[in-house]
């Protein structure tokens, strides 16, 4: 039997576009309603506000995609944009896919759709389609430490998508001029290049970027896609923001999704779209097969079997690899490690990464245990990915900006791109009889607290297991509370946080090297000593500074951290695992 | 009396705001054509605004102003084919864009009621409760129409696929 309501749902999509908001005329609507001997001059309003609406279609920083209609990627969709790559690019190409677990289903075959020389680099943009995902791959000579760049959309995207060009990567920094900054507090490099590129449609004839400085910049424009150079940028320069001009000479602002400060969230600034409430409260669900251990997806293969560690603890006997999309390359593993737990890790071509969790909890606070990240500089696609209850028969994602797509789903397993421009993202899990049981809103929360003062050293540890100093700093947060930042020798480790104290007593890291490590962190404010407890039985003791805590250890084997009260009753614990 | 049918005023704008989009995607649905659509849905919430005050909050107020902005649609439809006969090729006798596929024209050929049924719930989002008052049905009759949309759209499916 055919289940149509996913297909009655893409087929409504795609008949009827969402119109863009900028339409609404609330003055309209009270003029209209205004006394019946107007109503000749009403008309004439009418008329004349349709034509204003149909110019708001040419003048909008949006409305040019929704004159165009559909088939603007079709260059991509049907055909194959561009010329076939050279055969030492094509090779090359091939000997990375093979290297990575997420290979492309078929070796898709590269596509040059721009070669352009800017400054010292040469830049050429490649573009492919492997079954449903669609990608563009930029390498570069002549500027030191730039790889190639890969990164990729799904079909859906393009077949639906009303705007004029698709960014998949924006202001990403190549090469660096100047020594790279190890901690936050180093001056940042200055980059050779900073570059942007992704899908472009028929109609986009001009593509241009404009910097932190506001000079406007021209991006080639050709081969179904765009690529803008930014050479010999200034130090901290970035790009920020783009127009794309149809042939018509009709100029829209391009998505892009570029964080210019930790006070600015991601996405398009409008609020969030689609069902925000369940229909059906469903809670404490299950995964069927998986709790019967039954064979779906693929085995996970010896090889990676061996190199493949989850955290915590290493993958028990079961492990399935699960494919939602089988004409996309993403994938994940989801397998029983020796706790007994569910473990998740999302398998891109950027790499492997999850988690374990009881699988009792997973779902107790309803059926969808997504996560959302991304890999990569300049990322334009999140991942939104994870597990669903057996009661979700669809999922949904609602864009800010009223459209939506239809998330692969496949043995309860989600992973979807989504475009961060178009942030706050409504994942909604339906039910088989249609009705919403989840929502999960993505993006566009408000940002957390940030560091408003300037840093002041708390704790300074000189020779130390690294036999380095380890410095501990902190600072006024933007909402009353503290931020902290830990300096060590291979990295550093900053947060800020919200005056107050919620959950455990005891909030503490560690930094390993062979001969030892580092634990730091923050303490609840009625915890006058700290004790660490060691393997080996040793047990190492600190008192903290101001909430907050940095220890040298002479072994990294730690057990758990004991935070006492002055009296010495335990204010909580908390354990570690072997690293 | 007339604070109260202010804030009813505030609360048609608020609604008009926040739910724009969607009152054009299931108006332009109906109508097949977006200028109808947007005019149709001007037009419904230029008579719920004369007609405030006769809001008596037996249902939802969106359920209120879904059911006229439906309505207004079907009027602007019924006014479009008169007019303009054949004028309109790509627009079906019952308005709804057909796609290039089969199933669009599946979707057009269902009977009115399990299409309007079909663009509320979608484009609309609206629940059971809300897709009954706008309708003017019961609940119960919504949960029935939906499922006949879905059996009608996959015989017709299984026959083309046969």
């Amino acid at each position: 039997m055919i289940d149509v309501e996913p297909l009655i749902w893409e087929e409504l999509e795609r008949a009827v576009a969402p119109p863009e908001p900028e339409l609404a005329n609330w003055g309209e609507v009270l003029r209209r309603s205004g006394e019946q001997a107007r109503r000749r001059r009403r008309r004439i309003a009418v008329l004349a506000v349709t034509a204003a609406a149909v110019g708001a279609l040419v003048a909008s920083p949006l409305g040019g995609a929704i004159a165009r209609g559909l088939g603007g990627f079709s260059s991509w969709l049907t055909g194959a944009p561009g010329t076939p790559a050279g055969s030492e690019e094509q090779r090359s190409f091939e000997r990375r896919d093979e290297r990575s677990w997420a290979s492309f289903p078929e070796t898709p075959q590269l596509r040059e759709l721009i070669r352009v020389h800017v400054g010292e680099g040469r830049y050429t943009l490649y573009g492919f389609h492997a079954g449903n995902a669609f990608c563009l791959r930029l390498t570069v000579t002549g500027i030191r430490g730039a790889g190639p760049t890969l990164a990729c959309t799904s079909r859906s995207e393009l077949a639906t998508s009303r705007d004029l060009v698709i960014p998949l990567k924006g202001d990403v920094g190549l090469g660096r001029v100047g020594p790279l900054p190890r901690t936050s507090l180093d001056p940042p490099s200055a980059p050779r290049a900073i570059v942007t590129f992704g899908f472009a449609a028929q109609e986009a004839a001009r593509v241009r970027f404009v910097s932190m400085r506001g000079a406007a910049t021209e991006a080639t424009v050709g081969g179904g896609a765009f690529l803008h150079v930014l050479d010999g940028p200034a130090r901290g320069e970035r790009v920020v923001r783009g127009t794309v001009e149809e042939r018509t000479g009709a100029a829209h602002e391009v998505r892009l999704a570029i964080m210019r400060s930790n006070d600015e969230r991601l996405g398009s600034g409008l609020p969030p779209k689609g069902p925000s409430h369940v229909e059906r409260k469903v809670v404490g669900g299950q995964i069927a097969w998986f709790a019967r251990r039954l064979e779906r997806g693929e085995p996970l293969s010896p090889e990676h079997r061996k190199q493949f560690v989850l955290p915590r603890r290493r993958i028990g006997d079961f492990a399935r690899v699960i494919q939602p999309d089988p004409d996309d390359f993403l994938r994940m593993l989801v397998s029983a490690n020796d706790r007994g737990e569910i473990c998740t890790s999302l398998i891109t071509r950027g790499g492997v990464g999850g988690g374990c969790g009881p699988l009792n909890r997973l779902f107790a606070r309803g059926p969808l245990a997504l996560s959302s990240g991304f890999s990569g500089a300049g990322q334009q696609y999140w991942i939104v990915s994870g597990l669903v209850s057996d009661e979700v028969a669809r999922v949904v994602v609602f864009l800010s900006t009223g459209e939506r797509r239809q998330a692969p789903l496949r043995d309860n397993v989600v992973i979807v791109r989504v475009s961060a421009a178009k942030f706050p993202a409504r994942v909604v899990g339906y039910d088989a009889a249609g009705r919403v049981i989840g929502v999960l809103t993505i993006g566009g929360r408000r940002p957390g607290p940030r560091r408003v003062g300037p840093w002041r050293v708390l704790i300074r540890l000189k020779g130390d297991a690294t036999h380095r100093t380890t410095v501990l700093r902190v600072a006024r947060s933007s909402s009353g509370g503290s931020c902290m930042l830990v300096s060590f020798r291979n990295g550093e480790s900053s947060g800020c946080f919200s005056a107050g104290w919620r959950g455990p007593a005891v909030r503490v890291g560690a930094n390993f090297v062979p001969s030892g490590g580092v634990l730091y962190g923050r303490v609840r404010q009625d915890v006058e000593l700290l004790e660490v407890q060691l393997r080996n039985g040793s047990i190492v003791r600190a008192r903290p500074r101001e909430g907050f805590v940095l220890v040298a250890l002479p072994s990294f084997e730690i057990l758990r951290a004991v935070g006492r009260d002055a009296r010495g009753r335990k204010l909580g614990t908390q354990s570690f695992h072997r690293p | 009396m007339r604070p109260i049918v202010d804030a009813r005023l505030r609360e048609i704008e608020t609604l008009y705001r926040s739910r724009f989009t969607h009152f054009v995607r299931v108006a332009t649905a109906v109508t097949g054509d977006r200028e109808l659509a947007l005019d149709a849905v001007h037009d419904a919430f230029a008579g719920a605004v004369r007609g405030r005050r006769g809001f008596r909050r037996e249902g939802p107020l969106e359920a209120w102003l879904w059911r006229a902005v439906v309505n207004a649609a079907l009027k602007a439809r019924e006014r479009e084919v008169v007019e303009t006969r054949v004028r309109r090729i790509d627009v079906e006798r019952d308005g709804y864009v057909t796609g290039s596929g089969e199933l669009g024209a599946v979707i057009a050929a269902l009977p009115e009621r399990q299409r309007l049924a079909l663009f509320l719930r979608y484009y609309a989002d609206l629940d059971y409760r809300g897709i009954a008052v706008a309708l003017g049905v019961e609940v119960g009759t919504v949960s029935a129409t939906l499922s006949a949309a879905h059996t009608a759209v996959r015989r017709a499916l299984e026959e083309v696929t046969r």
